[in-house]
Formats: structure tokens, C-alpha cells, sequence
């Protein structure tokens, strides 16, 4: 009798899910562990059915006789969000790597000790800059080298030798210069600031390097994290409630996350 | 195990999502400060006389002479440690989302103890970004809490990116072009880092 009941819940829960997929799969009674098990098995397959949705469907299942539902439009919409949802996701996966581990290191910054490389020094000629400002020769020397990054003005200095002291940054590497006007010469004292001085830098951020045309892609990258990040938080809680299992408790538990947390954020602007 | 990643990557976007949102929404604010408009800002001074029997004594820690401070004062947020100013006078921040406060002690007689408040109450830009950089342990219970809850939307992310590709591993049965948009991300990522370090 036992095995007739989980034969005929499995014929049952396939129909259910074949009529309509959006309602998920009905679980199986308590007790009927092979029922259990298909049921389980039917509800992982309606998602990768979605995802593989481009694949012509298995004639010979007879449950695909029900796929001219009225609910197609709205099982096509869900298999398109899901699939935005999985590949954005994953392009962005790295982003959120990186954006979720550089945020723990501002509460912990061992998380990204500083790993200064040796310092390496090197000259080379440059041509005269005269009649600039200090900030005009600093990048002017900056471009003719061919280097990247920022040349801060509270870095500019001259000597008694009347020599311009400078400093060249980047997220991966600082130059401490020095010009030598009357030999057309310049010094640099240069030190790699290591990896994870690069990663804590990549956290959202959009700024142009001078000179760097690479890095615009990371900054479009944000971008593209930014709002896939918002679009995943819609596309998942509809991923989520357009399926019947356990639809109440979550959103019970979801409405309730967010008013405590907003009370949270509103305790720090008014009372904080 | 693919029920169980699936319920880790639901159970904590639903725990941290408005945190997620809020840190996503106010980090746009920071990385295009300059597309949105400054609002109005309004600036307060204020002195405020201690009696003596009110004044704080030397013996106690810097963490609490800044509450002790900030009691006084009247002033809200999260504090900061002491610093010494352009007059040499001692100083303590405080802040909070919308709202900081700068106090000095202008004079530390006792018989005649008085601190002045300067309090700027910023508008909605300022207040967004503060709300994106509040971070670190300290500063009162409440900014511990914050912390605490910026350390779990952090990791968040991180479990969010973890799961989400198990979910996607699991769900797909055809992965190339998974692998190829995974790859394309990792490939950005490694060789802007690649590209800062070998950059002269």
C-alpha cells in the first residue's frame, strides 16, 4: 500500500509541476521517503529547466503535453530573469568579491596588511620646463615619462638647490621625484605598495588615473555591479515568491528584516 | 546540498537587504559625488560653561573623557578619539549620519571650564555618504551594533558571489557560456591588478 500512495504522490507532484511550474512542487507527506525524494528532485529540475530553457523540450515526457499553459508568458519572464540574475551574477561575482572583502577590512584593516615592495631608484633626462608652475612641471615631467597616476600638490616642494621634490602616485605604486632643472635630470625613488594596497583601492571606485586607460574598465565594472547588485535584490525576491513553498514565512521573515532594519537606520539619524 | 546553499543564499538576502540596498544606493552617491546636487547645510556655535563639580578629572580614559565630553556638550554621534587642533587645543568629533560635531575645550580650569560646540547639520548628500562610511568598533553601543551589522552585509557579499555560482554550477547543466562570463569578470580583475602593479 505504502509504495501504491508514493507511486501515485509522484505521479501527482509531476502533473502539479508540469499544469503549473510556477506553484512549485507539492511536498510530500511525512513518511513516504521515496516521494520525498522525487518531489525534492522535481523542484531542483524546475530551475534548471528554467535556466536551460533554450533547449527543445523532451517530447517524449508526457507531461510537456501541458506546455501551452496560459502561465507560458509568465514562466518565459521568469526564465529570462533568472538568467539575467545567474550571468550578471557571475560576471559580477569578482566585484562582490573584492567590494564585500575590502568593506571587512575597513572594520578590520589587518585584513589588508601593507606589503611595501624595495625601493628602486632610477634617472633620466627630461626637457626643460621653464616658466611653469611646480603642479605644471610635475605632470608635464609625469606625461613625458609615460607614467600614471596623480602628481598632489601638497606634495610639491623645492630645496635650497632650488631642485622640485615631488611624488607621483598610484594605487600600486608611488615615485618620490626629484628635478633637477639645470641638468634637465630626474631622480626617482620608487616603491611598489603591494596587492592588497590595489585591492582595498578597487573598492567602488570610478575616478580616473591620469594617463591610465585601462582602468576605465573597472570603473565601468562598478557601475555595472552597482546596479545589478539592485536589480539581483528585485529579480531574487520575485525568483523567490514565484515559487509556493514557504512563500508566508518568508516574507514574514523578509518584512520583518527590513523594518528592524530600518529602524536602525533611522535610530542613527535621529537619536544616534 | 544544493537545498542548502540555496536557503544560505535566500536566508541571508532576506536578513541583510536593506543594509545591502542601503550600502549599494549610498555608494553610488559616493562614486558619482559630483552628478548630484549639494544640499543646504546649517552651522551652529555654541559655548557651553561647566559648573565644577561637573568637570572631569584627569584620571579618566580617553574613551571616557570623550563620553563624558559629549554628555556635556549635548552633542549626539559616534566618538572618535581625541585629537589636539590647530590652536592646541584638546578636540573630540562625534558624528552620525546627517549630523556632525567638532567640541573643543577652550578652557580646562576648573573653576571656569568651558567647551565650545560647533554643530553642522549636513543635508541629504553628506548625510548618504556618512551613512555608506559609518564603520569601526567603538564610539558607543549603538555604533558597535552598526559595526557589527556592517560586518555581516559584508560578508554578505561575499557569501552572496560564493552561493551564487554553486547555485549556478548546480542549476546548469550546459556551462560554457557561464564559464566564459565568470572568466570574463575574473580576467577584468586580475589584470587591473596585474596592471597597477607593473604599471611604472
Amino acid at each position: 500500500v505504502g509504495g501504491a500512495v508514493d507511486r501515485a504522490w509522484i505521479c501527482a507532484a509531476r502533473a502539479a509541476r508540469a499544469t503549473n511550474p510556477e506553484e512549485g512542487v507539492p511536498v510530500a507527506p511525512e513518511g513516504f521517503g521515496k516521494a520525498s525524494r522525487v518531489c525534492n528532485k522535481l523542484d531542483e529540475r524546475s530551475d534548471a529547466a528554467n535556466v536551460n530553457s533554450s533547449r527543445s523540450p523532451d517530447r517524449t515526457c508526457p507531461t510537456n503535453r501541458f506546455m501551452n499553459d496560459p502561465n507560458k508568458a509568465k514562466t518565459r519572464m521568469r526564465q529570462g530573469l533568472l538568467n539575467l540574475h545567474l550571468y550578471l551574477g557571475l560576471f559580477c561575482t569578482w566585484y562582490l568579491l573584492i567590494y564585500g572583502y575590502t568593506s571587512l577590512a575597513f572594520n578590520h584593516p589587518w585584513l589588508l596588511p601593507e606589503r611595501k615592495g624595495p625601493e628602486i631608484h632610477w634617472e633620466q633626462s627630461v626637457s626643460s620646463q621653464d616658466g611653469a608652475s611646480d603642479q605644471e612641471v610635475a605632470d608635464a615631467i609625469r606625461d613625458e615619462l609615460g607614467m600614471i597616476g596623480w602628481a598632489p600638490y601638497w606634495t610639491l616642494r623645492r630645496d635650497r638647490d632650488r631642485h622640485l621634490h615631488f611624488e607621483i602616485v598610484h594605487p600600486g605604486r608611488e615615485n618620490r621625484m626629484e628635478f633637477i632643472p639645470e641638468a634637465g635630470l630626474v631622480r626617482s625613488t620608487q616603491q611598489s605598495k603591494g596587492v592588497f594596497a590595489i585591492i582595498h583601492y578597487l573598492h567602488g571606485v570610478t575616478e580616473r588615473v591620469p594617463n591610465a586607460q585601462f582602468p576605465r574598465l573597472w570603473a565601468a565594472y562598478t557601475e555595472i555591479t552597482n546596479w545589478f547588485v539592485l536589480f539581483a535584490v528585485g529579480t531574487g525576491v520575485y525568483l523567490w515568491a514565484s515559487r509556493a513553498r514557504n512563500r508566508r514565512a518568508g516574507w514574514i521573515l523578509l518584512g520583518a528584516s527590513f523594518v528592524i532594519s530600518a529602524a536602525i537606520m533611522a535610530f542613527a539619524f535621529f537619536l544616534g | 546540498m544544493h537545498t542548502l546553499v540555496r536557503k544560505i543564499h535566500f536566508v541571508t538576502a532576506f536578513f541583510l537587504l536593506a543594509f545591502v540596498v542601503m550600502y549599494f544606493v549610498t555608494g553610488y552617491v559616493v562614486t558619482r559625488e559630483t552628478w548630484f546636487p549639494d544640499g543646504e547645510k546649517r552651522t551652529e556655535t555654541r559655548m557651553v560653561s561647566v559648573p565644577p563639580e561637573d568637570v572631569p578629572n584627569d584620571q579618566i580614559s580617553a574613551a571616557a573623557l570623550a563620553a563624558r565630553i559629549q554628555q556635556l556638550a549635548g552633542t549626539a554621534g559616534k566618538r572618535f578619539p581625541a585629537r589636539t587642533n590647530a590652536a592646541g587645543r584638546l578636540a573630540f568629533d562625534y558624528l552620525r549620519p546627517g549630523y556632525y560635531a567638532a567640541v573643543e575645550i577652550v578652557s580646562n580650569d576648573p573653576q571656569d571650564y568651558r567647551l565650545e560646540v560647533n554643530e553642522t547639520f549636513q543635508d541629504w548628500k553628506r548625510t548618504a555618504i556618512n551613512y555608506h562610511r559609518l564603520h569601526g568598533y567603538g564610539g558607543g553601543w549603538f555604533y558597535s551594533l552598526w559595526a557589527l551589522i556592517y560586518d555581516l552585509a559584508s560578508l554578505a557579499m561575499i557569501v552572496f558571489a560564493v552561493t551564487g555560482v554553486l547555485l549556478w554550477y548546480r542549476l546548469s547543466k550546459r556551462r560554457l557560456a557561464g564559464w566564459l562570463v565568470l572568466a570574463a569578470g575574473g580576467g577584468l580583475t586580475v589584470s587591473t591588478v596585474v596592471y597597477y602593479l607593473l604599471a611604472h
